[in-house]
């Protein structure tokens, strides 16, 4: 029954009536009075340049440039910024910008053709003040997120070093980093959770279209605590920006149309942000169908997708800030195969919706202390069904998620140049349907953070702390024997936190450490699961005594980013107290003797290893590049290893870069895994073969660009071994894409 | 621009108190009631055979029927862990949520199984000389609430 007042309801209607009632009060707002205005050149001949990306990393502000090279940013509050300038071909440029209240500042920017993702930084690290940018470990934009743009984000990111993705089919793939998957690898939607149960099974896809992303980040470090507690892996941020959050000087956008050949696949998708005096439109659609995935040993029945996705936002920008609010959908029905022990003959269909709707509002400040203060509240409805060959429904998952958070950004202040203090509230209504007797629960989650950077010379601190409450109610209480534990109330408390320094040795160099603790309670799935889960082809058994999950990491590395280098290395352990995993208990359940019993434990768990990356800029028209990555996971009290680890993995490839025409050969592969968890069986070695064409140009107006690539040209059947079907089938055979996006 | 103050703070809340726990898509669907089985029974004369939950899945006895009869009425019970009890289902007849009793031969065809409608029993026949396997399944809204793991039968 709608309209019945809950006390989170009532929770939320004040706190939001507060904050909206901040964001619009006469006080003493910043007018964000300043601009900048400019022009992007090519370096060598001297022309203008159009379309290149412009970021003020601080407040998250960007541009394009006009074809005649000229951009305008307009509303930036006074402050010091970093202004980088990008565009596929070219080196990115970096510059420190001194805005000043009711000034407009003219800026050049030289932009140098480069075939890597170098970095021109036009200041120097002694010379820095507030203007620090964000750093993340992988970020994918622009022309470098068209060339991976895959099915699904975990596919998109999959080749970065130190990533890899679960799989179980392609539609459900969802991305593992140095082993660490789940709730230990959060991803979110503009800095939102998307309230999918992606986390849960490796059945449930992760309800982001990657075709309507603009940037996709992998953050990990102090920064991750911002985003939740129990991120020891990380965070995947994928910057849809639904609502625009500065003045766009003209009305712009992209659309972009692909084709595969390895499952038939079409997709086609877009997005327009329109100006209208203080306020501004963005809308984006996309729409995906593929038929059932071809492989090297045939075609693999049921895993065809089709997906339909879209979302409007409208923003209101005036000096003071911004407020805005958005809506957004995602549709999709995918089939998870079936065919071996445990699995329905036929596989499974999935339907899985979310809808979505968010609000955000900055406000700016000119006291010493406060820069601005954002308000972030979205709602996520979310329902996934699952049904056997013959039309019958399995089982049913539905979500409703509240999440409210407010954040006070500092000003420098006590010698730290930036600060964030945070509150956040989440509500989680979970329900499940058809065959399954896990309860219905209510969960409620409450935490503070603090977020902290300061500089001395050449040595950076970042540093965050968060702690974190969270309560989950069943439905019903009662005492299982199934489960041998008391289904009831469960109240976690605890804190997380990191502390990473950085040592800039020259220009080039940077050294850095950190230590994390993270602190992750178990979810309804893990305490009270009980019944089949046919997508997944397991009976599930949660464990109602399971304590919360602690986290205790450390990372050691080396950056370099020179003139014809970038390169990265570096090498990890992380230590869990209680690490939560379903265990396959090598049984058939009791009450579904088709199914094995999974049961969820909470054993201590370490995992160590390293990764390196290369890229070096051989000529001014060829370079190479190579990464590889390694973790080794086992039971602390046992040595037994664990299961779904990715073995050593990595690549080696070349750019040649001839008229504008880009083609990259690069070689991919992983090693055996002989290592095995429980019942786990091993994966033989493999290579496999991509070559990427990729051009731009400039045409009536717009930015054309064209990706043709073959990935396993070769056909080799390969398996992973993070796949729960690959004793079905092998990965994906020969596979011929065509994306082409146009920016304007 | 006055609008603009409230017009989040009304759209948000309006969204909030209508979305309250009824609402979840899970939970309005129609509620439908599964048979909680955790082992089973099967009783043909003396001879009795049982799996249940808590024993390791081991199944415990077996049947031995002879080429070319049919046995008398296997009588079928199921094991129910919450309540530590054996049982069996109540047949509704007039309703539309049935449970219904499935048995299955796995892998062979030395026997021929014979079931009636609304009864929580079954006879075998023996067809051809050998060792082979049945399981008891129950069926609800079209898909196995319970399979059990294999039972062995030998047909001499």
């Amino acid at each position: 029954m709608p309209g019945k007042f809950t006390g989170f309801t009532l929770y939320v209607t004040l706190l939001l009536h507060i904050s909206v009632s901040l964001t619009f009060a006469k006080t003493q707002a910043t007018a964000r009075s300043g601009a900048i205005e400019g022009v992007v050149i090519h370096a060598e001949t001297g022309e203008p340049l159009g379309m290149v990306n412009l970021l003020l990393h601080e407040i998250d502000a960007g541009t394009s440039s006009h074809l005649n090279g000229e951009f305008h940013l307009y509303r930036i509050p006074p402050g010091n910024y970093t202004l980088s300038a990008t565009r596929l071909g070219f080196r990115e440029n970096s510059q420190l910008v001194k805005v000043s209240k009711n000034d407009t500042v003219s800026i050049k920017i030289l932009l140098t053709p480069s075939l890597l993702s170098l970095r021109d930084v036009e200041f120097s690290v002694e010379n820095q003040d507030e203007g620090i940018r964000h750093d993340p470990v992988t970020d994918l934009g622009g022309g470098d997120l068209q060339r991976e743009l895959g099915t699904t984000i975990a596919e998109t990111v999959s080749e970065e070093a130190g990533i890899s993705q679960r799989s179980m089919g392609p539609a459900p793939a969802r991305p593992v980093l140095r082993g660490l998957g789940g709730d230990r690898l959060l991803i979110v939607e503009d800095g939102r959770p998307t309230g999918d149960l992606s986390s849960t099974s490796a059945d449930h896809a992760v309800a982001i279209d990657p075709m309507t992303a603009g940037e996709i980040e992998v953050i990990r470090g102090p920064e991750t605590f911002v985003y939740g507690s129990g991120a020891l892996g990380g965070v995947v941020n994928v910057k849809r920006d639904a609502i625009v959050t500065n003045p766009p000087h003209r009305a712009q956008g992209r659309a972009t149309l692909e084709g595969e050949s390895v499952n038939s696949g079409l997709s086609g998708g877009g997005e327009l942000i329109v100006p209208a005096g203080d306020f501004a439109l963005r809308v984006d659609g996309s729409l995906r169908v593929a038929s059932d995935m071809n492989t090297p040993e045939g075609k693999l029945d049921n895993t065809s997708i089709t997906t339909l996705n879209g979302s409007m936002g409208v923003s209101y920008l005036p000096e003071w800030g911004y407020a805005g609010i958005a809506v957004s959908g995602y549709n999709t029905e995918y089939g998870i195969p079936g065919g071996f022990v445990g699995a329905h003959p036929n596989g499974i269909d999935i339907q899985m919706e979310r809808q979505n709707v968010a609000f955000i509002s900055r406000r700016y400040f000119s006291q010493s202390y406060l820069k601005h203060v954002d308000i972030d509240y979205s709602f996520a409805r979310y329902y996934h069904a699952e049904f056997e060959s013959s039309g019958s429904l399995g089982m049913e998952f539905g979500v409703l998620s509240h999440q409210l958070g407010v954040q006070l950004h500092t000003a420098p202040h006590l010698g730290f140049s930036r600060g964030v203090i945070g509150v956040e509230i989440r509500t989680r209504d979970y329900a499940t349907g058809g065959l399954t007797f896990t309860p219905s629960t209510n969960e409620t989650q409450s935490s503070v953070f603090l977020y902290e950077r300061r500089e001395w010379s050449r040595f950076h601190i970042n540093a965050a702390a968060r702690v974190e409450l969270k309560n989950i109610t069943p439905d019903e209480q009662y005492f299982s024997r199934t489960l041998n534990g008391n289904i009831e109330d469960r109240n976690f408390s605890g804190w997380s936190g990191s502390i990473a320094g950085e040592y800039y040795i020259d220009r080039i160099h940077r050294l850095g450490v950190n230590f994390t603790r993270t602190f992750r309670p178990p979810g309804v799935e893990e305490l009270f699961s009980l019944g089949p889960h046919l997508a997944a082809y397991s009976y599930e058994k949660g464990n109602p005594v399971l304590s919360p999950e602690t986290g205790a990491g450390s990372e050691v590395y080396l950056r370099i980013h020179g003139t014809r280098t970038n390169a990265r290395s570096a090498i990890f352990v992380n230590y869990i107290n209680g690490y939560i995993f379903p265990q396959n208990t090598g049984k058939f359940s009791s009450r579904r003797a088709d199914l094995y019993e999974y049961r969820y434990k909470g054993l201590d768990a370490v995992m160590f290893g390293g990764e390196l990356s290369v890229d070096l800029q051989v000529t001014d028209a060829w370079s190479l590049f190579t990464s590889g990555s390694y973790v080794q996971g086992e039971l602390v009290e046992t040595g037994t290893p664990l299961p779904q680890i990715p073995p050593l993995s990595g690549k080696l490839g070349s750019t040649f870069n001839v008229n504008g025409w880009s083609t990259t050969m690069e070689l991919l592969g992983a090693s055996q895994q002989n290592r095995l968890g429980e019942f786990e069986t091993p994966t033989a070695g493999w290579l496999r073969l991509d070559v990427t064409l990729q051009y731009q140009h400039i045409w009536y107006g717009m930015l054309h660009s064209i990706v043709l690539a073959s990935e396993n040209l070769t056909d080799s059947p390969y398996r992973s071994h993070l796949s729960r079907i690959k004793v079905v089938m092998p990965e994906p055979g020969r596979n011929i894409k065509l994306i082409y996006r146009v920016y304007f | 621009m006055k609008i603009l103050k409230y017009l989040p703070f009304v759209i948000l809340l309006a969204l909030d108190i209508g979305c309250t726990k009824d609402d979840n898509p899970a939970s309005s669907s129609e509620e439908h009631e599964h048979l909680e089985a955790d082992g089973v029974l099967l009783i043909m004369g003396n001879d009795s055979l049982y799996v249940k939950s808590g024993d390791e899945n081991d199944v415990v006895g077996s049947f031995t029927i002879t080429e070319g009869d049919t046995t008398e009425e296997i009588e079928v019970f199921f094991y129910h862990l919450e309540d530590d009890e054996w049982f069996q289902p109540e047949h509704d007849h007039d309703g539309r949520e049935e449970v219904e009793l499935d048995v299955e031969e796995v892998d062979t065809s030395l026997l021929e199984i014979h079931l009636e409608d609304h009864h929580w029993e079954f006879r075998l026949s023996g067809l051809t000389h050998g060792d082979t396997y049945i399981r008891v399944i129950t069926i609800h809204e079209n898909h196995a609430d319970y399979i059990s793991p294999r039972l062995p039968v030998t047909v001499n």
